[in-house]
């Protein structure tokens, strides 16, 4: 593996000089006309300045106007140089700045976010979306309603959309067609930092970066409410840990910046993470897979605590653990284009679908298990 | 670290990338002083003829000698300006292979020793923003440059009076103290900025890695992060204000003694010229001598600040260079083939650190043998495997494979006989057969039809425009395609399968997988694995069913090493409790159980 990388590593090398050497042999060889001006100004400055010497000026004049002329030359050389510079650096920046000037829906609409604290109603309203550039739809008419309050676990194979499914609802990417209603109203119109304002994300891949542990979970560098810190490690369980530690939440998180920084395992930095969306609250939690990295028992304990986690909020629960769904009030199976099945794990166990698939095999070797037990 | 070193491991560096670069580089500035130094002597035999008999014919001849001279000079210095060009970027950037090169060839663990990152951290900082390898050619081109010219042109005033030299020679050399205080300095000065760089190069670079960016909208962190860049930047303007400061006294006395120089230069030619000694043409002749040495020793005592100061940039360049690659670590024993692993009394921390990831534990394995290895995050699973593969040395304590210590075995072989899934996979931007069998040539197309086949990705993977040829992310093709993280983890199993190793490792090989999907896996692993030694580590506690011995890992101690069977009747034991977590969800009730 290293050679290929290394040889590739090579063969771009090799690229890259291959143009550059391109526009250099251009340039050099618009170099010849230099060249030529070069030989005549030369030739012709001394030439009259020594013509003028014959003819009677004076040597000390010669000397003069030879000084003269080779400064003139150097100076108009670099402001010739300057010019062009300026002129190829302006294009690089015009397109900078028309990055800047640029709308790209940054701003949102005008209506404010729901009230704090209280769970809001999710509407996706035949909503059809594929990635830009891309053929595959991963949403075709899809229309699913979330009662305020309502724990929804949302399930699937690999590549159904549930992580799609997040990014919509989060203004993240605007759906092809459809809407995406909250509490009645397209999310367009909402202000994005209302709209953002509204959830507690805990995303697959979670992001911790180099601030102190309340800083990580406050996402402020002094806004910090130390308690409510304290409050939701406790409730993530990592009140403990963190309290270990010589500065306890200010501890610097990685080592990049503070050599003396904590780095936390997978399972630690999935606790964390979780503590920045209970100390944000808003309106609807939403969770991504939480418990990929967490070993069985502090799975349980997230599964445990989720009622308490999620209180007086709207709740979406994305999970291939399908014994997640338990605990949730209904649950949504999608696949590739939409939704599938839909309702209590009760109902959807009755019905016998892809979910009891699904379940009964994950299931099966657990049942094995307690059997030898 | 001393400078001679450095300079030694650069030029060997730059001499094994292109001999021929050293060559141009020293004709460059034979050219470069030629140009000066015929530019101050032939215009005194021009004036010298004018204040003589005028005769035309040599007066011709003396302004075309000028403007051939020049000519000349300019056609070369071109042609070598465009050859080193090419040849500056080609070396720059093999530099940086080079770079990559060591980091992929040394034992892996210097890869997460805190000391190790910040070399290479340092040292790709000084590459890329500090540009301190090209930096460091082109002032040494300039240095070789002005030493010539220097060289030429106190040859030329020599002539004249060794007065004239000495007395310029005293205020360089005044110039050059000035210039060594300064440098010393700037190095100091960099030296404690680097730190300081990196923290805001680190925040500045957040916001353009695309990791976070969801994070930073929903959590509103852009005010946080903007602010922090901010701060780190109003102090690294506070820093460079004070360097600054420092610099224009420096520049300041720096230009005071130029300017003496420059008057008695002319001063003494002058006095000499009146004195009758010498005719005019000589006046110019050493007067402008007398300027271009001043400027040229100007110019090559910066060069000369420079090239220390990106010397002490590429320190860690240089010493990361040092590291010895791990092939020439380990023995020269073959390793075909795995039939034991024995760890004995193997003790290890996470290194610079006193946390004990592993106490004293002692294991064996046999060939042929699934073991899954369990325990609570943290408990030190990942560490086990990844000691196996060589990627750290135990602390204290022994691994034995076939009953030899693993270092002893030769670098190619111990790999080949190893393959492992590790949990941070990685899949290239190759076509997926090459991500799949890690080489562009030699394919065994029909194990790789196999193996796509068991590891539930070939449907997808045929549904592709260029099937299995189709490359792998957007970076390189815009066509190419991308995975999700289960599709990606199959491509990753596929990889390991393909490696005709007689040992397995998978550390949570289907945390992104879909039931199905990990169900799938499960129960086609052993007919995958065949009659390979394997281990695996996951968190689905359903997968240590299917294997023959459970090693299950407590605090970094082994609490248990035994059948699912045999150890689900320790009701106390850690296993029994991990275990039953999960399946408690999965009792499905008795009407269900009908279906």
């Amino acid at each position: 593996m290293k050679e290929r990388i290394l040889d590739n590593f090579n063969l771009e090398i090799k690229g890259y000089v291959d143009v550059f050497k391109l526009i250099k042999s251009r340039e050099y060889a618009l170099g010849f006309i230099t060249l030529l001006t070069l030989l005549v100004s030369d030739a012709v400055t001394y030439g009259i300045l020594t013509y003028q010497v014959v003819n009677g000026m004076p040597i000390e004049d010669f000397s003069m106007y030879l000084i003269a002329t080779s400064t003139l030359s150097t100076r108009m050389t670099s402001l010739s140089d300057n010019i062009t510079y300026i002129m190829r650096e302006h294009m690089y920046v015009r397109d900078l700045f028309k990055l800047l000037d640029e709308n790209l829906g940054e701003e949102g609409g005008e209506l404010p976010a729901a009230p704090a604290d209280v769970p809001i109603e999710i509407e996706f309203d035949h909503v059809t979306f594929k990635y830009p550039g891309t053929d595959k739809y991963i949403f075709r008419n899809f229309s699913l309603k979330i009662p305020a309050g309502q724990k929804l676990a949302l399930v699937g194979v690999n590549g159904a959309g549930k992580t799609t499914f997040v990014k919509l609802l989060t203004g993240l990417f605007e759906p092809d067609s459809g809407r995406i209603l909250i509490n009645g109203h397209d999310i367009k119109e909402y202000r994005k930092t209302e709209l953002f304002r509204m959830f507690a994300v805990v995303f697959q891949e979670v992001n911790i970066l180099a601030f102190t542990i309340a800083q990580n979970i406050a996402c402020s560098l002094d806004d910090i409410d130390y308690k409510k810190v304290d409050d939701v490690l406790k409730q993530v369980k990592l009140y403990d840990k963190v309290h270990s530690l010589e500065k306890g939440t200010d501890t610097m998180m990685l080592k990049i910046i503070d050599e003396n920084g904590s780095v936390f395992s997978g399972g630690e930095n999935q606790k964390l993470a979780i503590a920045r969306a209970l100390y944000k609250g808003g309106n609807c939690v939403i969770m991504d897979e939480p418990t990929a990295a967490l070993d069985a028992l502090a799975e349980a304990e997230i599964y445990s605590e989720f009622d308490k986690l999620t209180e007086g909020k709207t709740a979406i629960y994305i999970s291939h653990r399908l014994a997640s769904t338990k605990f949730c009030d209904k649950i949504a199976l999608i696949d590739g284009t939409g939704l599938r099945e839909y309702g209590t794990h009760d109902e959807l166990m009755k019905l016998g679908g892809i979910y009891y698939d699904m379940f009964v095999t994950q299931g099966k070797y657990y049942q094995e298990g307690g059997d030898a037990a | 670290m001393k400078n001679s070193e450095k300079i030694k491991t650069v030029v060997k560096l730059v001499w094994n990338i292109s001999p021929v670069y050293f060559f141009l580089l020293i004709f460059n500035s034979l050219v470069y002083s030629g140009q000066i130094l015929g530019n101050v002597i032939l215009p005194k035999f021009l004036i010298d003829e004018l204040m003589g008999s005028k005769d035309k014919n040599k007066l011709i001849f003396w302004v075309c000698a000028i403007a051939g001279c020049n000519l000349i000079f300019s056609f070369l210095k071109k042609t070598l300006k465009r050859l080193l060009d090419v040849k500056e970027k080609e070396v720059y950037w093999q530099i940086e292979r080079a770079f990559a090169r060591k980091i992929m060839s040394v034992e892996y663990w210097h890869l997460e020793d805190p000391h190790y990152l910040d070399l290479k951290e340092r040292a790709s900082f000084a590459m890329q923003n500090q540009g301190a390898v090209s930096n460091l050619i082109n002032n040494t081109i300039s240095l070789l440059n002005y030493t010539i010219t220097v060289i030429g042109l106190v040859t030329v005033m020599l002539r004249l009076s060794w007065i004239l030299v000495v007395t310029l020679f005293v205020s360089v050399l005044i110039i050059l103290l000035m210039q060594s205080s300064f440098s010393n300095y700037q190095q100091k000065f960099f030296a404690e900025l680097i730190p300081v760089n990196r923290k805001f190069g680190y925040y500045a670079n957040l916001v353009y890695e695309n990791a976070g960016h969801k994070d930073f909208r929903l959590y509103n962190m852009q005010n946080m992060i903007t602010d922090t860049v901010i701060s780190y930047n109003k102090e690294i303007n506070r820093w460079f204000t004070r360097f600054y400061r420092r610099l224009g006294l420096s520049m300041g006395l720096f230009q005071i003694v130029v300017v003496f120089q420059t008057v008695f230069a002319y001063g003494f030619v002058g006095a000499q010229t009146l004195g009758g000694s010498i005719g005019i043409g000589d006046l110019t002749m050493y007067v402008s001598s007398a300027i271009n040495f001043s400027s040229s020793i100007i110019a090559l005592g910066q060069a000369v600040v420079i090239i220390f100061q990106m010397l002490g940039y590429l320190e860690p360049l240089v010493e990361l260079l040092k590291v010895p690659d791990e092939a020439e670590q380990t023995g020269t024993r073959i390793l075909d083939r795995v039939r034991s692993i024995r760890f004995e009394n193997v003790t290890f921390f996470y290194p610079k650190t006193d946390k004990k990831v592993l106490d004293n534990i002692s294991f064996e394995i046999r060939e042929g043998e699934k073991i899954s290895i369990v325990g609570l995050n943290g408990a030190g699973k990942s560490t086990i495997v990844k000691l196996l593969c060589r990627l750290y040395h135990p602390d204290s304590g022994t691994i034995y494979i076939n009953d030899r210590d693993i270092f002893e075995y030769e670098h190619k072989s111990y790999l080949a006989a190893i393959a492992a899934v590790f949990q941070d996979f990685k899949l290239f931007n190759f076509s997926i057969q090459e991500n799949i069998t890690c080489k562009p040539v030699g394919i065994d197309n029909e194990k790789v039809e196999k193996i796509i086949g068991e590891v539930g990705i070939k449907d997808k993977i045929e549904s592709l425009p260029d099937g299995i040829k189709t490359l792998f992310g957007k970076e390189y093709d815009t066509e190419g395609v991308e995975f999700s993280g289960g599709q990606a983890q199959k491509i990753a199993i596929a990889r390991a399968l393909y490696k005709d190793a007689s040992m397995v490792i998978m550390d949570e090989p289907t945390s992104a997988l879909d039931p199905m999907a990990e169900a799938e896996i499960y129960e086609n692993f052993n007919r995958m694995v065949g009659n390979k030694t394997a281990i695996y580590i996951s968190h689905r506690m359903s997968s240590s069913v299917f294997c023959d011995r459970i090693l299950v890992i407590n605090n970094g101690r082994i609490e248990a090493y035994d059948t699912h069977k045999h150890l689900m009747e320790n009701k106390d034991g850690l296993y029994y409790r991990l275990f039953n977590s999960q399946a408690v969800n999965y009792r499905v009730s008795g009407t269900v159980n009908n279906f």
